[in-house]
């Protein structure tokens, strides 16, 4: 990612998040949307999740925690806590678990990690249940917002992500054909996250199309061992030959890039 | 290097050890971990190291509302009574179904943008007549990205995400924050079904929508 790009992202978190939020009954954000910590084995951190209340209600938040895979398409599954051997429950704890947040309010919750002696990637999801206190009402069903923030701890000593790519293959999709979709099959043989980053350039042949798109905006990781079919969908682009240039990372030194010819 | 290029069919590449070191590279992304975020690369005393340059940013979920009535509704259909809108149930024989195409819309949002998951995930309930899985929710894929799949309508106590894809609680899958634009926004569905053999009284129930990234 750019420093272009991160600074971009940063405005339009400014900009989208905190406006819009004033207009709906429920609406909670919470910061980062993601966590990934290096630790030695044994080593103990702490950290903050930032909560903001921007309903009209306060809310009650509760927290728990899950056991998360991601299948090879890319969809998460929630699992029991402490039941996949991957778990981070046993090391991790919050505070508060329990709290009212008022309308406009905010809040820090703590977390602490103690590593165990042996590991390479423990990960649990942290879900925050925001539950809006109201009137009772005659068959009423209430709204709650559950938000999970992924928190993946990996051993300083793991080997690094090193992303394997097995076949892409392109097409062009929607109604006339203006789309560009790549069909991607990859796996992680590392055993640390990646979340690849990198562009699409697009050319047309007679050079009056030029443009650059974001390779996986969706900021999505590669879990280690992971066998990945990803579908990505780039455009619009014109009819006609394209030349493409496509480049992404594949290891925290690596890259991949191929040139293509699409027609 | 370049590859594909055939007249007519769709470009196919193998990939295999397509890597390439890029130093360049590698000093720019140290120089952006640097800019972007102080405490990256900071050590503590010893024992632990954090690294925060990739998890900056933050992630938003809204419902236009934060409750929905359906009022007092009769087995034999018809109008409900004192909801939260009208609506006019539709006797089948053995009571009636009660369909709320809008009863509230979601949006998703994250900066920067990250695939999420959208499934139920509810527990709690006050059953005074019927059962819980009278009331079923569904997401439609109405202006949602032309991948995603809605799931249908899943009853209330159809929770958990453990099957993936639409299993279980998944209300839609193919569905990311951030393809595009970083944010999406959807509308959720309930269907009630009152039975004949139901007795009067009130129900409530609290529907947990969550929102699950990786």
């Amino acid at each position: 990612m750019t420093r272009k790009r991160i600074i971009l992202n940063i405005v339009v978190s400014l900009l989208l998040v905190a406006p819009s939020a004033l207009y709906a009954a429920v609406s909670v954000s919470l910061s980062p949307p993601f966590i990934e910590k290096l630790m030695p084995a044994g080593g103990k951190l702490q950290d903050t999740i930032s909560y903001t209340n921007d309903s009209d209600t306060p809310m009650l938040v509760t927290v728990d925690f899950a056991d998360f895979a991601v299948s090879d398409t890319g969809e998460v599954s929630e699992m029991p806590s402490g039941t996949d051997a991957t778990s981070l429950a046993r090391s991790i704890r919050i505070s508060p678990s329990r709290i009212q947040v008022p309308p406009g309010g905010r809040t820090s919750f703590r977390y602490s990690v103690t590593a165990p002696e042996e590991f390479t990637q423990l990960r649990s999801q942290i879900f925050f249940s925001s539950t809006p206190v109201v009137e009772d009402a005659p068959n009423q069903v209430l709204f709650v917002a559950r938000m999970g923030i992924p928190i993946y701890v990996e051993n300083v000593k793991a080997a690094p992500a090193d992303i394997r790519v097995h076949e892409l293959k392109w097409e062009r999709a929607g109604d006339n054909d203006e789309r560009l979709v790549l069909k991607a099959r990859v796996s992680n043989e590392g055993e640390r996250n990646l979340r690849p980053s990198g562009f699409l350039e697009v050319r047309s042949k007679d050079g009056e199309f030029a443009q650059t798109f974001p390779f996986n905006e969706g900021n999505e990781p590669v879990l280690p061992g992971q066998k990945r079919e990803w579908i990505l969908s780039f455009g619009p682009v014109p009819g006609g030959e394209l030349s493409l240039n496509l480049r992404f990372s594949t290891a925290p030194r690596g890259m991949f890039q191929e040139r293509y010819s699409i027609p | 290097m370049c590859r594909g290029g055939q007249q007519g069919a769709p470009a196919t590449v193998k990939g295999e050890g397509g890597h390439m070191r890029t130093n360049k590279l590698w000093t720019l992304a140290i120089s952006i971990v640097l800019g972007v975020s102080g405490s990256a690369l900071a050590q503590s005393s010893g024992d632990s190291i954090t690294v925060t340059a990739s998890n900056l940013g933050s992630a938003n979920f809204q419902i236009s509302a934060a409750s929905y009535s359906f009022g007092i509704v009769q087995s034999t259909g018809g109008a409900n009574s004192g909801g939260t809108q009208a609506l006019t149930g539709v006797a089948t024989g053995s009571g009636a179904t009660f369909t709320a195409p809008s009863a509230t819309s979601w949006t998703a949002r994250s900066a920067p943008p990250r695939t999420i998951r959208i499934y139920n995930a509810s527990f709690s309930s006050d059953i005074n007549w019927g059962t819980a899985d009278r009331l079923a929710m569904r997401v439609p894929v109405t202006n949602l990205p032309a991948t995603a799949v809605s799931c249908g309508f899943k009853t209330f106590t159809t929770v958990g995400d453990g099957a993936g894809g639409c299993g279980n609680g998944a209300l839609v899958r193919n569905f990311s924050a951030g393809m595009g634009i970083n944010v999406r926004t959807g509308n959720l569905e309930f269907q009630l079904t009152v039975d004949n053999s139901d007795g009067p009284g009130t129900n409530t129930w609290a529907v947990v929508l969550t929102a699950a990234g990786f």
